[in-house]
């Protein structure tokens, strides 16, 4: 089994109850109904010889890549921009590219997982973008146009 | 003078072959930089760029099954 793009099946569950908060929203049962919050989100990067995709629940250090200057877990997502939708399609684009800087990861890598590291690291979504390494560079994930047919995340 | 911070430190950018590997996937397109000191590989910059994300089509249900 190989990486491959999806969102991720738990994600689509967890939305429904309330699981993730990718933009302040006021709501009911929730602690702070006066001063919702928005949960910090990660992105991890995979080993071509991983399996992350539509069944991934979570974050796993399991086939994470490893070297210089990378932390296990990845890096915070910018995340400035509320989900919103246009027609019938939500969608969601971190608002920011994802930038690894001065890292080297000399085994192939080819999946990104961003997954929320504030309820309990719970996967959203993974992005395959082909075999790759990195030496003694910048490893930079530009995100797609925000709209309802581009973002990163579209529910149709 | 311009230099590049390598695996080998900063080298000036006159002593480097560079050269760019551009991959078009289906839903992204990759441009990897790789700079070279005599052959040697010591630096490689890769940028992806996400051209579309991952949709998730609904589906009604039937509630008479």
């Amino acid at each position: 089994m190989a990486n491959s793009s999806a969102i991720c099946t738990s994600f689509k569950a967890e939305v429904m109850l309330g699981a993730h908060q990718l933009g302040s929203v006021t709501i009911v049962s929730r602690t702070s109904l006066t001063s919702p919050t928005t949960d910090t989100l990660k992105a991890a990067l995979y080993l071509t010889t991983g399996s992350v995709g539509a069944s991934t629940t979570a974050y796993s250090a399991t086939n994470e890549v490893s070297g210089t200057n990378y932390s296990a877990g990845g890096v915070t997502v910018t995340n400035a921009t509320a989900p919103t939708t246009s027609g019938t399609t939500g969608y969601w684009t971190p608002s920011a590219a994802i930038v690894y800087t001065t890292v080297t990861l000399s085994t192939a890598f080819d999946t990104v997982l961003i997954y929320n590291s504030t309820q309990s690291n719970r996967a959203i979504l993974t992005f395959n973008f082909g075999s790759t390494t990195v030496t003694a560079g910048t490893l930079t994930l530009n995100m797609p146009t925000n709209d309802s047919t581009h973002a990163l995340i579209q529910l149709a | 003078m311009n230099t590049v911070l390598t695996v080998a430190g900063l080298v000036d950018l006159s002593l480097l072959d560079v050269e760019d590997h551009i991959e078009v996937g289906d839903n992204y397109r990759k441009i990897a930089t790789e700079y070279r000191l005599n052959g040697e590989l010591v630096r490689r910059d890769v940028t992806v760029n996400a051209l579309r994300g991952v949709m998730s089509e609904a589906r009604e249900g039937n509630i008479n099954g």
